[in-house]
């Protein structure tokens, strides 16, 4: 018998007995749903609200403070780059990824463009590598984007309008992901307890010294480590590269506004305002007369005109604070209503150091204005403030409160290889007075809940689809019996063992396909009413997913695969039966 | 064509020799052969043996000892795939019981062969094929009809049409006019005279009517499983 003839003969029959298989099937259709369903809540759940926040293969540490006596008095003990060595040297981490809170009161405005005009908040801010979030950011770009296309033809950056980016001759849009990173920035100082770690107080400006060498790519000049570069594009924003006694080198262009209190003015063009070309160059040599385009001068504090020339930092939001300012802030002050995170998206805004509408203000010389951008969006991404580049973070904290609070780290995200390393880490790290912070450890704890919730629903999946296996060998020896003329004549005119084995087996799988679609269609039916109850009862949670579940190709394939697999189970013993029929009794009975 | 050699058959609760209780075997040392284009008719008492030696030739029943060979092929030593193709080649039944299947069309019967061949081109001309055969039996107005709407007398030209169907060089019949009329067994009778004459199908024919017996060319007859008479 030819396998099309077989499934020809299937078909054909399979219509037969239809009141005998939806009994046997049903069972099949609830197992593969429970299946499906819990399946696809527990990856909704992890890959949606869990790994968002916190990667099962991470933990994010803080330092356990430890309580004397109970008298009340705490023993601090530091977070900073030591601590971070001996974090990476545990076995089986693989990263340790420090963040930084602002140490100071600060202030923004900005958003004219977006909600109609300037908002002026109390401003805080944190810094995380952004080597953490990569993956990440561009995950969630394209889930708030869409994929990316290349788009018109172009020769530069300039063809693609804002925001675009020049890539191989079309214009792509400017991702999140390499948006996300340092733009650097020079940090004027009276002593290197002003600078951050690394670097050091040399002619009124924070420097790195070429003390025990430069790092590769940088050359040694006047005492300071400056990258080695070809031309303007290898250097950071705001830097030029320029003719040293060493080579060519990126220089951070000096410059000075017309008037310190033009720092507060919203115009890039006046921003931008006159770049002082370094000792013994004229402005001819490769050194522009305004800060670079994208650039703009950043005094060094409010009272005075000189400065460096810097891009705006750019900063991530967290989703949060986009529904939190919908439903709360937009609503009592009469806002514009935001539609998406992507209309944030290249808005730029200001900060001032310094200044707070809480607590008093810094001295004027340690006041100063810097200028941000969002460029993305993350729930890591503090929920009540900005979080941007790690470095950046330090050089402002090194500006206002100096070294000390530049180095000490708030907290760390420890990166495991493996998700079953991630306790022992833990608890190794308890020994360097580290210790889950409550949110990490929270998520870790309902991670486990979950992963156990699921293992007990998909077991109990599983019972049902053993029970309807049973069910099926109950209604498929009857359907043998039943047919056994039928099988017999098969027999006579040709049929092999083989062959009636396989017609019943054929017949179980074509049941196990139809339940397991119909199964996984219940289970997405069931997910998309759980979806509208939890919209009720979530919907004022902000952050919370419109979609709880996640039906993965591979899930729809675990309820299909489960169902014909149970239903071959339950038909291996009638198929054995119908094989063993006797045609000669059964032929020659009347 | 046939050869049969040493017939044993023995089911269970049968003994090789009878007492104690027990039975004889059904087939007891049975030897005969049939040539290509004979017309041989078994004869015999009930419980003579005959629809036992027509399963055991038939390929249907495997246990027994002594030799078979049908087409020069030796039964005993047949893997089950090549003794259904045997069976859906060569060989063609024709029950007592005409064993149609209910739920299907009298075409879709008569083509049921066809979907147990070796290549899916069988099944592309065995439409074709059936209605021959209905034809040839007298019953190509019915091709559409269920089984159970046909006489007994239809219903066994149906079920000699679909033995036909793969034109077998072998027709095996198991009292095929047993439960017909007179008038009716002998128009079955006709279809299969015309088949052993014009096709050289070569017949073996189980029944206890004289007439059927008389059409023979030659007759076996059974009696408790020995053969006593050629
Ligand atoms: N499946 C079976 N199990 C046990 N004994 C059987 C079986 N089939 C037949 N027999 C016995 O074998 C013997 C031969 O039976 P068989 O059916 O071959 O006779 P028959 O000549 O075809 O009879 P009839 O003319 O009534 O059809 C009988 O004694 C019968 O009781
Ligand atoms: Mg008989």
């Amino acid at each position: 018998m030819t396998p099309r003839a077989q499934v020809g003969l299937i078909a054909r029959f399979l219509g037969r007995s239809r009141g005998h298989f939806a009994f046997a099937g049903v069972g099949l259709v609830v197992g593969s749903a429970t299946l499906a369903f819990f399946l696809a809540l527990s990856l909704g759940i992890r890959e949606r609200v869990l790994n968002r926040l916190y990667p099962v293969n991470q933990a994010e540490l803080v330092v356990e403070t430890v309580r004397l006596f109970g008298l009340g008095i705490e023993v601090p003990s530091r977070l900073d780059e030591a601590s971070m060595a001996a974090l990476r040297a545990l076995p089986g981490v693989t990263g340790a990824f420090p963040k930084q809170r602002s140490r100071f009161q600060a202030v923004l405005w900005g958003g004219r463009e977006v909600i109609g005009r300037d908002a002026r908040v109390e401003a805080f801010f944190d810094g995380l590598d952004p080597a953490l979030i990569l993956d990440e950011l561009r995950a969630s770009e394209i889930e708030v984007m869409g994929p990316e296309h290349p788009g018109t033809a172009c020769s530069t950056d300039v063809d693609c309008g804002s925001g675009g980016r020049c890539d191989a001759g079309s214009c792509l849009r400017r991702t999140w992901w390499d948006a996300f990173r340092d733009p650097g920035g020079r940090l004027a100082c009276r002593a290197d307890a002003g600078c951050p770690p690394g670097y050091a107080c040399s002619g009124g400006r924070c420097a790195v010294p070429c003390g025990e060498g430069c790092p590769a790519n940088s050359t040694c000049v006047l005492g300071e480590c400056l990258r080695a570069c070809a031309n303007d594009a290898a250097c950071d924003p705001g830097e030029a590269c320029l003719g040293t006694a060493m080579g060519r080198a990126c220089q951070r262009l000096s410059c000075h506004l017309d008037d310190a209190r033009k720092a507060e003015s919203d115009d890039p063009d006046v921003l931008r305002g006159t770049v002082v070309p370094p000792p013994g160059k004229a402005s001819s040599e490769g050194v522009p007369e305004r800060c670079p385009a994208g650039t703009y001068c950043a005094t060094d504090s409010v009272l005075v005109a000189s400065g460096a020339c810097e891009a705006p930092i750019p900063v991530l939001l967290s989703p949060f604070l986009l529904e939190i300012y919908n439903r709360v802030a937009a609503t009592a002050l009469d806002l514009r209503r935001l539609s998406g995170l992507e209309v944030l998206v290249g808005v730029p805004f200001a900060m001032k150091y310094g200044e707070s509408y809480f607590v008093a203000d810094d001295s004027w010389e340690r006041r100063a204005i810097r200028r941000c951008r969002v460029v993305g969006f993350s729930p890591k991404a503090m929920d009540f403030g900005v979080t941007m580049p790690l470095a950046a973070a330090q050089r402002a904290n090194a500006m206002l409160r100096g070294r000390d609070a530049a180095s000490e780290f708030t907290s760390v995200v420890v990166t495991t290889a493996r998700n079953e390393d991630l306790p022992r880490v833990i608890s190794d790290a308890k020994v360097l007075g580290l210790v889950p912070a409550p949110r990490s450890e929270e998520a870790r704890k309902a991670a486990n809940m979950l992963l156990i919730l699921s293992l007990v629903f998909a077991l109990v999946s599983l019972v049902i689809l053993g029970i309807s296996a049973i069910n099926i060998t109950h209604t498929f020896l009857m359907l043998v019996t039943e047919r056994r003329v039928e099988i017999a004549v098969y027999r006579a005119v040709g049929a092999r063992l083989l062959d009636i084995r396989l017609l019943v087996l054929g017949e179980a799988a074509a049941l196990g396909v139809l339940g397991g679609v119909a199964g996984v269609a219940v289970a997405w039916a069931l997910g998309q009413g759980v979806n509208v109850a939890a919209a009720s009862i979530l919907g004022r949670v902000p952050g919370a997913p419109a979609d709880l579940f996640l039906f993965t190709p591979g899930v729809v394939l675990a309820g299909l695969a489960c169902a014909v697999l149970f239903a071959l189970l339950g038909a291996w013993v009638p198929a054995g039966r119908a094989a063993r029929t006797d045609p000669a009794t059964v032929l020659s009975q009347g | 064509m046939i050869r049969v050699e040493h017939l044993v058959k023995t089911y269970p609760g049968q003994a090789a020799e009878a007492g104690g209780g027990r039975l004889p075997s059904a087939l007891r040392d049975v030897s005969m052969s049939v040539s290509r284009g004979e017309f041989l008719a078994v004869v015999g008492r009930s419980g003579s043996g005959k629809t036992t030696l027509l399963n055991v030739i038939g390929g249907l029943d495997r246990a027994w000892t002594g030799l078979v060979e049908v087409d020069g092929r030796d039964l005993a030593h047949l893997p089950d795939r090549d003794l259904s193709l045997l069976r859906n080649r060569t060989l063609g039944f024709v029950f007592q019981a005409f064993h149609l299947l209910p739920h299907l069309t009298i075409l879709e019967n008569v083509t049921l062969p066809a979907w147990f061949g070796t290549s899916d081109r069988d099944r592309a001309d065995a439409e074709g094929r059936a209605r021959q055969a209905l034809e040839r039996v007298g019953l190509g107005n019915r091709a559409s009809d269920r089984p159970t709407r046909l006489s007994a007398g239809e219903r066994q030209r149906v079920a000699v049409a679909r033995a036909l169907l793969n034109r077998p060089a072998i027709l095996l019949c198991d009292e095929p006019t047993g439960n017909l009329d007179a008038a009716t067994g002998a128009a079955v009778l006709d279809i299969f005279l015309e088949l052993n004459r014009r096709d050289g199908t070569t017949l073996v024919i189980a029944t206890h009517e004289p007439r059927v017996s008389e059409a023979a060319g030659r007759r076996i007859v059974l009696e408790a499983g020995r053969m006593v008479e050629e």
